[in-house]
């Protein structure tokens, strides 16, 4: 966060496949090419299957795109490198996925101190932060010996946003975080992580299918169609300047429910 | 935070203890064992073996010297390959089934070449105890005079006759297979059936034909005709004793010689018709042939009490060491199994292959290689072996199944936070298969109970000795007083499981499960 234009993530050209259960290779991804620079907050936008999460997983080093660049903190990933072992520190990239991730045999506060435990945290270190977080993510600090299956979606939401904001990462990845939630706790649920990013002045790549909530929560679109990038820029140009016909129609159809 | 830590630890420490202690008893076990070798007579699942071995017994009591009866071991193969082994000094046997099932010899025993054929596999053969056991076929007495059946031939002439041999009856040369050609026997339906549940099949007329032995107790209880071996099939079966060149210590040979010549055969159908009709104990109808007086003592609640706590103790050591052996062995066979999908194949085809062997066939296997590695191929280790093998495949099978049903978004979610491998196979992956993995014990451990009962049959103890007895001789308070104790540890192994269960697996995983 020292240096506001550093680039964190870097994608060039990217393609990615993988083969089916008929032996048939499937693009996933074709020619993908992204920058994220510090406190940047960017939305893949698009339908489910156009190979938004796939980014995430790419970024995240879980998954070796089949070519193309990948620079995560400005260091060059191998494209035969060993995929349990990225060249990047994984503790400055934080991860939500849709409905929290949580592990559902650890309670709450649990799932947090278990990577604070492998950060080899003290006690106190480790309760303050939560508490920290907890006021930040507006979480009661009661809810915390809860397990994940006794709490409600977006209190699940709240608590895995903690623990991927626990190591104070430089770079937050979203997917579809509020894909599971309900209308009305989910607007409230944006209004608060807009003003919560905004405060934070963290990097954000989110993956969503809601034109909105890509408005409200980053600064930048990206919509893909079939793994390919249709087209790039703010809300604004989405709207008034669309790229294709398939632009226009995303854009029309979620404008038409919002209206 | 450390609490989660504590309990893990407290956890480590009651496993660790309960191996200590259970090497330790092993080990005790296995000491009181090695200190005197006693003389160890064997006996076959027959009431007669049984009052054989307890008249030897008795004998050699009186002479103050160590004697040890395994009881009801089984059948020939099992007593004949334990005595070869070494794993039994003497058992009682008949001439016609050496002659012709371990020596596969035709034609009629000969008795002289009989004994020094067995000198060169170093066992001495006693002389004749005076009684000829031979088979025979038996029929009710009142479908007899129906259809006026008094010879074997005759049974040619009645093709709708159903008949009921005891397995090892079926598979004889001197049995059913030489019986059939002899007399060009043809057309009969044959069942195999254990030879005491036979005599109730006669009763209720599901059966109208089995084989006897002509000193059977039935024969007169049950009312039976003896069908006369009009072609002279069956070979002579001379009881007598086997026993081990070196171990025929001076008082056994002169117990042999008091016996010589003494038990005709209508003195072996009393005795077999007071322990099996009149429900006596063998060892009681043993001393009362050396002239002791016994008195008549009832079964007393106290008896019983006693009896059914030392075999609920005798099943439990069965079920409780092949279980944690099987706890020792599966998880980290599931856990590998998981983990290479190919080994996974083996593994799995291997558990599953071990399960479909026939029990009794699988402890009959056992006894040699057992012997070879130095156990004993009769008691606690064949069954124990057995009871492990058994209680591997719910282990593995629900350990795998355990860790593949966790989701790969969780994986995912772990590696992405850069979770250390150690952390991830103990505080995530094995707590989240831990529902499954218990199952799986609970599985196992309540198959044990009834699996263990088969363990009578290789003189383990347990529950399946007064089952086996109560078949044996047509009891069915014996029978319960083994059934009833299995059921009740059965239901309590389940209700232990299930608190378990509450204590172990995280309450947020128990949503499914309640």
């Amino acid at each position: 966060m020292k240096n506001s234009e550093r680039t964190l993530l870097r994608l060039h050209g990217v393609r990615h496949a993988f083969t089916d259960a008929t032996g048939q290779t499937r693009p996933v991804l074709e020619n993908f090419s992204l920058q994220l620079q510090a406190r940047e907050r960017v939305a893949l936008l698009g339908l489910s299957g156009s190979g938004k999460s796939t980014v995430l997983r790419i970024a995240m080093g879980l998954i070796q795109p089949t070519s193309g660049e990948v620079e995560v903190f400005g260091v060059r990933q191998s494209e035969i490198g060993n995929l349990s072992e990225p060249k990047f520190d994984r503790r400055r990239i934080g991860y939500v996925i849709q409905d929290g991730g949580l592990f559902p045999h650890l309670s709450a506060r649990q799932n947090l101190t278990l990577i604070a435990q492998e950060d080899s945290w003290s006690l106190a270190e480790t309760q303050s932060r939560i508490e920290e977080l907890c006021q930040l993510t507006r979480l009661p600090l009661s809810l915390l010996d809860k397990y994940p299956r006794e709490l409600s979606g977006g209190q699940r939401q709240r608590v895995g946003l903690m623990r991927a904001l626990l190591r104070k990462p430089e770079l937050l990845l979203l997917d579809e975080p509020m894909g599971a939630l309900d209308p009305i706790t989910r607007d409230d649920l944006q209004r608060e992580l807009g003003e919560m990013f905004e405060k934070l002045a963290i990097a954000l790549l989110l993956v969503t299918h809601d034109l909105r909530e890509a408005r409200r929560l980053t600064d930048r679109i990206v919509l893909l169609n079939e793994g390919r990038i249709e087209q790039e820029g703010q809300w604004s140009d989405l709207v008034d300047r669309p790229a294709s016909e398939f632009v226009r129609r995303f854009v029309g159809a979620q404008r038409e429910v919002h209206a | 935070m450390n609490s989660s830590r504590a309990r893990i630890l407290r956890r480590l420490r009651l496993i660790t203890a309960m191996l200590i202690g259970s090497a330790a008893l092993a080990i005790t076990q296995s000491a009181k064992a090695q200190d005197t070798p006693p003389f160890r007579i064997g006996s076959k699942k027959m009431t007669e073996s049984i009052v054989l071995a307890e008249i030897l017994k008795v004998r050699l009591d009186h002479a103050d010297w160590p004697t040890e009866h395994k009881a009801e071991l089984g059948g020939t193969r099992i007593l004949w390959s334990a005595l070869i082994s070494g794993q039994l000094d003497a058992y009682p046997e008949y001439s016609g089934t050496i002659w012709t099932e371990i020596l596969k010899r035709q034609g009629p025993v000969q008795l002289d070449q009989l004994r020094v054929a067995l000198l060169e596999m170093g066992i001495h053969m006693s002389s004749p105890l005076g009684f000829n056991n031979t088979y025979a076929l038996g029929v009710p007495e009142a479908l007899a005079q129906k259809r006026s059946l008094s010879k074997i031939s005759d049974l040619n002439a009645h093709r709708d006759l159903l008949l009921g041999f005891s397995n090892e009856f079926r598979r004889r040369q001197d049995g059913w297979l030489g019986l059939q050609s002899h007399y060009q026997l043809k057309g009969h339906k044959v069942r195999g059936l254990d030879h005491d549940i036979a005599y109730r099949a006669l009763r209720t007329g599901e059966l109208h034909v089995t084989d006897l032995y002509s000193t059977d107790a039935e024969i007169r209880a049950e009312n039976l005709r003896v069908l006369v071996d009009d072609r002279d099939f069956f070979p002579r079966y001379d009881a007598l004793w086997l026993v081990r060149k070196e171990s025929l210590h001076p008082p056994v040979a002169s117990a042999l010689k008091e016996l010589e010549g003494q038990i005709s055969e209508s003195r072996m159908v009393a005795l077999n018709h007071q322990a099996r009709i009149q429900h006596r104990k063998p060892s009681d109808v043993a001393k009362e042939f050396w002239g002791e007086t016994i008195a008549a003592t009832p079964d007393s609640n106290a008896d019983r009490v006693a009896r059914v706590a030392q075999r609920s103790f005798e099943h439990l050591r069965l079920v409780g060491f092949s279980l944690l052996a099987a706890i020792l062995v599966g998880v980290p066979l599931g856990i590998s199994a998981f983990e290479s999908p190919r080994w996974g194949r083996v593994v799995l085809a291997f558990v599953s292959g071990v399960q479909t062997i026939p029990s009794l066939a699988l402890l009959v296997i056992l006894i040699e290689p057992l012997h070879r590695v130095g156990l004993s191929g009769i008691g606690d280790p064949p069954a124990l072996v057995a009871l492990f093998l058994y209680s591997l495949l719910p282990i593995v099978r629900n350990t795998h199944a355990g860790l593949k049903q966790i989701p790969q978004s969780y994986r995912e979610v772990a590696q992405a936070f850069d979770i250390s491998p150690t952390t991830r196979r103990w505080k995530l992956e094995l707590p989240m298969a831990l529902p499954s993995l218990l199952a799986g014990i609970k599985t196992a451990a309540v198959l044990n109970v009834g699996f263990a009962t088969l363990g009578a049959l290789v003189g383990a103890g347990g529950y399946g000795q007064p089952i086996l007895a109560g078949i044996r001789l047509d009891h069915y308070g014996m029978i319960l007083e083994g059934a009833i104790p299995s059921l009740i540890m059965a239901l309590l192994l389940q209700q232990v499981f299930e608190f378990l269960e509450l204590r172990l697996v995280s309450p947020g995983l128990r949503s499914r499960s309640a």
